[in-house]
């Protein structure tokens, strides 16, 4: 349980920083997307927003869990319980399989219409090939 | 693989919450560990085994060679 609570106290200290640089990070997006056209700067703004309601959840449930010990129990048997994590694991084989067949499918029916649309599925799908060949000499050598 | 769980568990008057503190998962696992839904692993198996005072092979029963028939 040591452990956990210096995971958690970890969590806390990464969210502290990205809630409370929020200014600079904002300026700093503001900065870095200058020039980028309105819906670009728009998708950014909302991604940083985004962003920062989860810090600031995720803060907010750390923090507490921090000074409760039958919450910080509650939030390691939850995150650690085996079958939530089997289950999240299958979760993560089965939908990527399904998203892998989808964006396969879509692919063949782009190529009708647009060939760019097409190409692009086609590199998706090849850079999925590619993170799951990596991940999976990752785990090879690893266990 | 069936296990002997819920029965141990009644007969100590245990409830599903407090084995699931005890082994720290969620009743939820309790729930399906009892059901049979789910199997547990050789460390789960083994701290129910302890919390029960008992052997794994006593609390959970290998029924057959279902899973040795790959091999």
């Amino acid at each position: 349980m040591e452990e956990f609570r210096k995971k958690v106290h970890k969590r806390v200290v990464i969210d502290s920083l990205i809630c409370g640089n929020a200014i600079l990070l904002y300026m700093a997006l503001l900065f870095f997307t200058k020039g980028a056209s309105e819906f670009g700067q728009g998708i950014s703004i909302g991604l940083f927003c985004g962003f920062e309601i989860v810090a600031v959840y995720t803060l907010a449930k750390n923090f507490t869990a921090l000074h409760n010990d039958d919450r910080l129990k509650e939030m390691y048997i939850n995150e650690n319980d085996e079958r939530n994590l089997a289950i999240a694991k299958e979760t993560s084989q089965k939908s990527s399989l399904i998203t892998v067949i989808l964006t396969a499918l879509a692919a063949v029916a782009a190529g009708f219409f647009d060939v760019k649309i097409c190409l692009t599925l086609v590199a998706a799908l090849l850079l999925s090939a590619v993170v799951n060949i990596i991940v999976n000499i990752y785990f090879n050598k690893r266990m | 693989m069936k296990n002997r769980i819920q029965e141990l568990r009644k007969a100590r008057k245990v409830t599903q919450q407090e084995l699931a503190n005890a082994l720290c998962v969620t009743r939820q696992t309790i729930i399906s560990l009892e059901n049979g839904r789910y199997n547990a692993s050789l460390v789960l198996a083994h701290k129910a085994a302890q919390f029960f005072g008992m052997t794994i092979e006593e609390l959970f029963i290998f029924e057959g060679d279902e899973d040795l028939k790959g091999e």
